[in-house]
């Protein structure tokens, strides 16, 4: 039977111990595949894969202007 | 009384036939390094169809999972609500400290990475299947697609070939 009460607690503790810099350390060891193939990696969600393939992950600081918007400046800051 | 679960086991096929279940130890992988178990024979197939192309074939085994200390986010509603809250309560304590979302994976590795619930030997999870073939009807994804990452073998019984398929 499990403790939730002492599982709780240990993960408090995981919390309380973390800093930004730890968790960012923890990304950048973590961001070998890029989020896609980490989805389609995963052996969970394949259906959904799909999807995200057609909707894509945007990675930059900026989004580009479709061609309906030529000549207007619509970079958007993301 | 203990609840022990048969649940199934998709592989590539090969001979002779497993004796004990693959571990998954890719470190990307859905919910950790474990033994990963469907519990509907249904999506243990549609998994072996869909993954196992390159091999033309796949083996689909049985196990008997002992449910003692697993925690169980599909049936037991104390588990799922404790899952929830955890899993909220990291996700935020990340965004907070880095404004950026943790991936699953990375989630699963904070946990980990503290060598932290060893008492945990599994975990039961669910995600909704919207492949249009398992399902009978359009659009309501009233059926759960359900796995189980065993982290301890010990939990893991009669684990047996169950029949092979081509795809």
């Amino acid at each position: 039977m499990l403790d939730l009460q002492k599982l709780e607690n240990e993960i408090n503790d995981i919390i309380a111990s973390e800093t930004t810099e730890s968790y960012n350390e923890l990304f950048r060891r973590m961001d070998f595949l890029d989020f896609v193939e980490k989805v389609k990696a995963s052996g969970g969600y394949t259906d959904q894969f799909i999807c995200m393939e057609k909707i894509g992950i945007n990675r930059s600081n900026y989004i580009d202007g479709a061609d309906d918007f030529s000549g207007q400046n619509l970079n958007l800051a993301a | 009384m203990p609840i022990t679960r048969k649940m199934f086991h998709t592989q590539e096929y090969r001979l002779p036939y497993l004796a004990t279940p693959l571990i998954c130890n890719r470190d990307d992988a859905w919910i950790g390094k474990g033994y990963y178990f469907w519990y509907e024979e249904m999506d243990a197939i549609a998994w072996g169809q869909e993954s196992k192309k390159r091999y033309h074939k796949y083996v689909i085994y049985t196990a008997d999972i002992d449910f003692e200390d697993v925690l169980d986010t599909v049936f037991n509603e104390e588990h799922y609500l404790f899952w929830y809250k955890i899993i909220d309560r990291i996700a935020d304590d990340a965004y907070k400290k880095t404004g950026r979302k943790p991936t699953i994976a990375e989630v699963n590795e904070i946990i980990k990475i503290r060598n932290s619930w060893k008492a945990v030997k599994g975990i039961m999870f669910q995600d909704l299947p919207n492949n249009p073939t398992l399902n009978k009807v359009i659009i309501l994804l009233y059926r759960k697609r359900i796995q189980l990452v065993a982290f301890d073998l010990n939990i893991i019984h009669n684990f047996a070939f169950h029949f092979e398929a081509e795809c």
